[in-house]
């Protein structure tokens, strides 16, 4: 769960027609950001209307860095006001569509980098962009052996020879 | 930590050192030793040896545990393996295209990367739900095992000839049971098993097998009755594809909605031997049927007689049919079709495996019966459209498939996918509409005794090269259009049509009073185009076409895009070109991504809402 704490109307304008939220990452960035556009926030949504229950604003604390949450800014913003299937709480299961090509773009970062985003996204419960994150890191590992996936994620073979022949291990040990 | 600083070769000969103060005890054993002596340090030195190894993959799994992707949770992690299992599935053909065991796994090849990805795999039995018998017992087994508790897909395909016994001892947790069965039938005595929780059976027999001198399908007269041992309760899908001894001696199915039966010639030996009183006696037992769909596979025709009733169907909303003009009627007449059933696609031709041929007599004489039977679902259009299958019965081959469509009050503007078009022109054979050649223009006659004036929803598939005048010629009456569903090589055309304005009508006297006439434009009720292909393909690269290489090149595909944003309409769906991407996820902006298309897509129009609505 957030931190949350109180913060002074004149940073936040509360009522009007374009509400604001304040969002501060882990390394201390104050952003604004139209509420509309972190709408497709689950776990901001649900923080919003824990504000107009209480009738009080308040700034959401995120355990992520400011460059992070840009860039899922960036995307909350490029789809603002669109359906994505993905959102949908009845959509197809994980994995049936393709990235769509300006996520490909948008996704286009370095692998640790990605590796955030779709920590954030699982975060801030936007399951389009979760899937898109998990697509384009099992596009990266598609017909590779397991020694390439090794090497491209950086996984040591910790596998006991035993273990290893042994489709059905759970590996307890 | 400090450890961790230390040098790497005083670190390294610390080891050394501990190494050799755990076999210390053995300095005095040799070579020379006894045999006794040398076999029990031996065994000590392997015991270290062991050790040491699962130490190193402690200190293996140590340092997963503080890379970049160990920060995923595990629910994350699932999700990525499920991508990887839709994106990478298990080879399923024969080993000589896949000569790397490692390749045939697909995507389980994650539970070989690292042991904490396998216990997660592991652990996520959603992730075995679908088990392809294609790896041999023991991994068959292995993932069987994998997928417990949850209902499986199994799925069988025609290389796999170990999997009878691992399906026999799990058909009861298997909810969809998928089988291209190439292998022999006898095999398949599972299918005389209980299956509490199948919902859908799809089975698919080689289309060299089931004729002459070949053995006789499992699934035959005398051993439907027993399908599942009678014990389906939730079996709601039946899809049976090339089974030509087929006989409709079902078991009671009450739970069935959709039945679909397939036979690839009209010459199966069920068409000719079954009577339409044993497919009455089969529909008797389906009381919740809401589908029906029988492709070459109708019975013999026979008349009702007095005392039989029609068996009632009320949940239908979707009949398809193909067979002759007579097997059509035989079947019409035996049932009983509620009023507000959506969508009947009835296909005749003219061969019947009876009569052989069947004459254009009989078919005038029949074909009447068969439409005023039809007539029943209240379509005023199916006896326009009887005229125009009687014109087409020339020398061209010209299929017309109606689609009947009620309640157009409750005529939903979108989504799209819950249209049916009044009528679907389908052209197969050339002359079509765009031919100019001269020659005489068969679908040009036929077209014109169809009631094009009334139509809302217009389905047009002809690969021929059409102009705007073919469009302006043969539609310019059809004013109620309002959903257009095309073939992408009649799209440019169509656009051109679209921005000419319609001829004036020819007037007898020309009104004085009215010197000013109004621009009356193509379609001007239109409010949706979908370009095909609608079906989709599983060759890749067949499911779309691409838009640019019709135009010419990109500034055409800009401007033909940009005449469509100029009506102002609300949808406009192009296909896609790869597979595995579905008419929902068609997204413009698959045709390019040049300054051109951007500023195309920024356009506050129709193609900007298109985007919106059909991502």
């Amino acid at each position: 769960m957030p931190t949350i704490v109180s913060v002074d109307d004149s940073t936040v304008p509360g009522e009007g027609s374009s509400r604001l939220l304040l969002l501060v990452s882990s390394d201390n960035k104050h952003i604004v950001v139209e509420e509309d556009i972190m709408s497709r926030s689950r776990f901001i949504s649900k923080q919003v209307e824990g504000f107009e229950a209480t009738s009080q604003r308040h700034a959401i604390l995120l355990p992520f860095s400011s460059f992070v949450l840009n860039k899922v800014i960036e995307y909350c913003s490029h789809y603002r006001g669109y359906y994505l299937l993905e959102d949908d709480p009845d959509a197809a299961p994980p994995g049936r569509s393709p990235v769509r090509e300006w996520d490909q773009e948008f996704l286009d970062v370095d692998r640790n980098m990605l590796l955030r985003i779709i920590k954030a996204a699982h975060y801030l419960e936007i399951k389009s962009l979760v899937g898109s994150c998990a697509r384009a890191i099992a596009d990266m590992i598609r017909g590779k052996t397991t020694e390439e996936m090794r090497e491209i994620l950086g996984v040591e073979n910790d596998f006991t020879p035993e273990e290893e022949h042994s489709p059905s291990s759970k590996c307890t040990g | 930590m400090a450890d961790a600083a230390l040098p790497a070769d005083e670190f390294s000969s610390l080891w050394s050192e501990f190494a050799r103060s755990c076999i210390a005890s053995l300095a005095d054993v040799s070579a020379r030793s006894d045999d006794r002596s040398i076999a029990d340090a031996r065994e000590v030195i392997e015991q270290e040896l062991f050790g040491q190894i699962l130490a190193a993959c402690l200190l293996k799994s140590r340092l997963n545990e503080l890379i970049p992707i160990a920060r995923l949770p595990a629910e994350i992690l699932c999700h990525i393996f499920s991508c990887c299992a839709y994106a990478e599935p298990v080879h399923r053909g024969s080993d000589l295209y896949c000569p790397s065991p490692e390749k045939r796994l697909g995507w389980m090849k994650v539970t070989h990367v690292c042991r904490s990805w396998r216990e997660v795999a592991l652990d996520s039995s959603a992730l075995w739900e679908t088990v392809p018998f294609v790896l041999g017992a023991r991994w068959t087994e292995e993932l069987l095992s994998r997928s417990r508790p949850v209902p499986i897909t199994a799925i069988i395909y025609r290389s796999s000839k170990s999997w009878t016994l691992p399906l026999s001892n799990h058909l009861s947790h298997i909810k969809v049971l998928d089988v291209d069965n190439q292998c022999e039938d006898h095999d398949a005595g599972f299918l005389f098993l209980p299956a509490p929780v199948l919902e859908e059976f799809r089975w698919e027999r080689g289309l060299d097998r089931g004729r002459g001198g070949q053995p006789q399908s499992v699934l035959s007269g005398d051993t439907l009755p027993y399908l599942f041992a009678a014990h389906a309760p939730v079996l709601a899908h039946i899809l049976l594809i090339n089974c030509s001894e087929f006989k409709w001696a079902w078991p009671s199915l009450n739970s069935l909605v959709h039945l679909e039966i397939r036979n690839r010639d009209s010459n199966a030996t069920a068409v000719r031997t079954v009577s339409q009183r044993d497919l009455s006696l089969a529909l008797k037992g389906m009381p919740h049927l809401e589908s029906l769909i029988l492709y070459h596979s109708l019975p013999r025709p026979t008349e009702p007689t007095p005392g039989d009733n029609p068996v009632e169907l009320p949940n239908l909303s979707h009949l398809s049919l193909t067979a002759s003009v007579a097997r059509c009627l035989s079947l019409i007449r035996h049932i009983s079709v509620p009023n507000g059933v959506k969508r009947i696609h009835i296909k005749c031709y003219n061969i019947d495996p009876d009569n052989h041929t069947v004459s254009s007599v009989e078919r005038s004489r029949l074909l009447p019966q068969l439409i005023d039977h039809v007539k029943l679902f209240r379509n005023p259009k199916i006896s326009d459209l009887h005229t125009a299958l009687i014109e087409s019965g020339g020398t061209y081959d010209v299929r017309l498939m109606a689609w009947t469509f009620f309640a157009p009050d409750a005529h939903p503007v979108l989504p799209i996918d819950d249209q049916l078009p009044d009528i679907d022109i389908y052209f197969l054979c050339y002359p079509s509409l765009g031919n100019d050649a001269g020659i005489p223009n068969v679908p040009s006659i036929v077209l014109q005794t169809l009631p094009l004036h009334s139509l809302r929803v217009l389905s047009i598939t002809d690969l021929s090269t059409w102009t705007e005048n073919t469009w302006l010629l043969h539609f310019g009456l059809s004013i109620h259009v309002e959903h257009l569903l095309i073939e992408v090589s009649l799209l440019p055309s169509l656009v051109k049509a679209l921005s000419k304005p319609l001829p004036p009508p020819a007037a007898e006297e020309p009104d004085t009073e009215q010197s000013e006439q109004v621009e009356v434009q193509l379609f001007p009720q239109l409010r949706s185009v979908e370009v095909g292909p609608r079906e989709e393909s599983e060759s890749p690269g067949d499911v779309g076409l691409d838009l640019a290489a019709v135009s010419g090149d990109e500034g055409d595909t800009v401007s033909t895009l940009r005449g469509l944003a100029d009506r102002r309409l609300d949808v406009v769906r192009l296909p896609l070109f790869s597979n595995r991407r579905t008419r929902e996820q068609r997204m413009c902006h698959n045709l390019g991504s040049g300054p051109e298309m951007e500023s195309l897509w920024r356009l506050p129009t129709a193609i900007q809402r298109w985007r919106r609505v059909v991502q």
